[in-house]
């Protein structure tokens, strides 16, 4: 049964230039005890999605269109004093630099404290208590709660965002580049820690991410996103032997690896446009090996090609096999 | 193959100050008796986590800040030796590309200023003919083309990955033999960075240049460079041809660090040697070796002394007790 259904979500951000359209009709779906990983370069509205989900866009962010359903409820339905009540409780967020997201002058441990006590109307016995067992869960020292962040590593702190995040007990994690700033070693512990949550709790994960090798080793199902749009959108097997849209295919052929042969990685001329005035048609087309005319000019639709496999492409039927990754 | 640069025994340590009137309290031993040759037209990549004191051995190697102690011959020279004119005719000779294009460019001035800039401050042209030959021809070296489209833009006009390129005409500017990249492309999406390694590999061949390549991402040095050093706290555990070096990795740290690189392939079953915890500082180091408290492989002699770097084989250095037995 799937936590989330995003449909068709626009997000817009108003800006002295003009409206930049983030978002533009992107929609995925995240099944129980599942992770789903975001995948695509900066700027192509990843961030703006989860931001979307959790009613947490900047002032000059506005949703124009689309349905969030999280467990059955339509979000963008809610009001602002409806959504504190889904924020935490069902849906929580994981950000980027846990150095500032974390308030350097409290303890690790009253922060999170705070959260249950605010949310939960609990006592504050019973809310060091949820701090304690939170602490085990991320596999800290719960006597290290009273413990300033900068007094933390990098993998702590993140370990202390994960506990914070799941204090309220939500069915759906949102994690934006939760490992990024980390080194590997880290990296995968983190990751380690994060797997067996999702196991011991059954909890639903949104990994968002510019790392497409750190989706390969963790995600069920995978989206693409390029300039607003979500190209292609599968299970991870597929995405990453089959690819369907050539953006996916260059991205992946764009990455380094240790194993295998060494191969001359191809790029991806140009760069992402500018999304106040996106490209016609295609908007990756400028940047697009394989684009025709037809490309420049009408949007193609974004169609399930295979099932549970949906691409945006003209030409999904001519490239399969020119796609299709060697076995690597 | 001569050796175009020869590293020897360097030492780089950082006072810690504190305490009542800023006395000394330690120090910061980032680089702490680093040793190794590059050859003519090599790439060496020098990787290892944050804090692990590549960052710091690339900026002393260049005199970019001076060495407490140790020798780096550049062709011959020790670079440590000069005085401050010698070091001014010899600093031509060695470049360095910076991480961030977005600080390295000085936003006030446009891209050809940028590039003349090394020419007029070593004199190194004859006049503005000339300075606008060479500016062209870097522009063109590093596929800023147009030219005419891109010479007089300023740095906010351009996109980070045409940044690193200006970064990158800038440094081959005075025709360099040798270059310290410092993460050259980690500030970069995936596919503009491939296109940055690629134009950096057809440069090094075009010019013959020596390459320090310093990564925090294994899979990156493998497509750059021939030949891997990693660092650990302030000493190098591993050093050796690249393909030989992630294969069949001796030191255990290199064994962990290996082990734990992501492949994008979801069917990929790679066994993964976890370690505890994290690097520590470089201040308290633990007695004997420095990888001892995560070490699994760890004995009673890894307390007692630290190992040395030595050679157990074709080009192959590990510093590592058990890897000698």
């Amino acid at each position: 049964m799937p936590v989330l259904e995003v449909e068709d979500l626009v997000t817009h951000y108003f800006t002295t230039q003009g409206p930049v359209e983030a978002v533009s009709g992107v929609s995925f779906t995240v099944e129980e005890g599942h992770t789903f990983g975001l995948a695509g370069e900066s700027g192509c509205g990843k961030t703006t999605a989860a931001l979307s989900i959790m009613g947490l866009l900047p002032s000059n962010g506005r949703i124009m269109g689309g349905r969030i359903i999280l467990d059955g409820e339509d979000l963008l339905e809610k009001k602002e004093a409806e959504m504190r009540k889904v924020r935490w409780r069902k849906v929580s967020i994981v950000f980027q630099g846990a150095m500032n997201a974390l308030n350097p002058v409290i303890n690790v441990g009253e922060q999170i404290a705070e959260v249950v006590i605010e949310k939960e109307e609990a006592t504050k016995e019973k809310a060091w208590e949820r701090v304690r067992e939170l602490f085990k869960l991320v596999e800290i020292e719960p006597s290290r709660a009273k413990d300033y962040p900068h007094e933390f590593s990098g993998g702590m702190r993140q370990r202390v965002m994960i506990a914070m995040a799941l204090a309220l007990y939500p069915k759906l994690v949102i994690a934006d580049e939760p490992i990024t700033a980390l080194d590997v070693i880290v990296q995968n512990q983190i990751l380690d820690l994060m797997r067996s949550l999702q196991d011991r709790l059954n909890l639903s994960q949104i990994l968002i991410t510019h790392d497409l090798s750190v989706i390969a080793e963790t995600c069920d199902k995978v989206g693409i996103m390029y300039a607003g749009k979500m190209m292609e959108y599968a299970d991870a097997g597929p995405i990453f032997k089959t690819p369907l849209h050539p953006y996916t295919s260059a991205l992946i052929g764009a990455y380094p690896s240790i194993v295998g042969e060494k191969r001359t990685l191809k790029f991806i001329s140009g760069a992402p446009p500018n999304l106040i005035d996106p490209p016609k048609g295609c908007r990756f087309h400028p940047r697009c090996p394989h684009a025709k005319e037809v490309c420049s000019r009408d949007e193609p639709e974004y169609r399930e090609e295979e099932t549970g496999h949906y691409a945006a492409c003209h030409f999904v039927d001519d490239l399969r096999d020119f796609l299709r990754l060697g076995d690597v | 193959m001569s050796e175009e640069l020869v590293v020897k025994d360097l030492v780089k340590w950082f006072p810690v100050r504190g305490g009542f009137f800023s006395r000394k309290k330690g120090f910061v031993k980032a680089v702490d008796g680093v040793s190794f040759e590059i050859g003519k037209g090599e790439v060496l990549c020098l990787a290892g986590e944050s804090g692990c004191g590549k960052t710091t051995t690339g900026r002393v190697v260049l005199r970019l800040i001076e060495p407490t102690s140790g020798h780096v011959l550049l062709h011959g020279v020790d670079i440590f030796s000069l005085g401050k004119n010698e070091l001014r005719e010899k600093r031509p000779e060695m470049q360095m590309i910076f991480q961030d294009p977005y600080e390295s460019l000085d936003p006030r001035m446009d891209v050809f200023t940028i590039l003349a800039e090394p020419l007029e401050v070593n004199r190194a042209a004859s006049g503005y003919r000339e300075i606008r030959e060479r500016v062209e021809k870097a522009l063109n070296d590093v596929r800023l083309v147009p030219i005419r489209e891109f010479i007089h833009r300023f740095p906010h006009e351009l996109s980070g990955g045409q940044r690193q390129r200006v970064a990158i005409a800038r440094a081959l500017m005075l025709n360099p033999r040798f270059m310290v990249a410092d993460e050259p492309v980690s500030m970069l999406d995936a596919s503009i960075r491939t296109e940055i390694l690629n134009l950096l590999k057809d440069l090094r061949e075009k010019y013959d240049l020596t390459f320090l390549y310093i990564t925090h991402d294994i899979a990156q040095a493998r497509y750059v460079g021939e030949k891997i050093m990693i660092m650990y706290l302030g000493k190098v555990v591993e050093r050796g041809p690249m393909e030989d070096v992630i294969m069949d990795p001796i030191h255990p740290y290199t064994k962990a660090l290996i082990s734990n690189v992501p492949v994008p392939d979801p069917t990929a079953k790679r066994e993964r040697i976890m370690i505890k915890g994290e690097t520590p500082t470089p201040i308290d180091l633990p007695e004997g070796c420095r990888f001892r408290p995560r070490c699994k492989e760890a004995g009673p002699s890894c307390k007692e002394e630290e190992p040395e770097l030595v050679q157990i084989g074709e080009d192959r250095w590990v510093a590592c007790y058990k890897a000698r037995q």
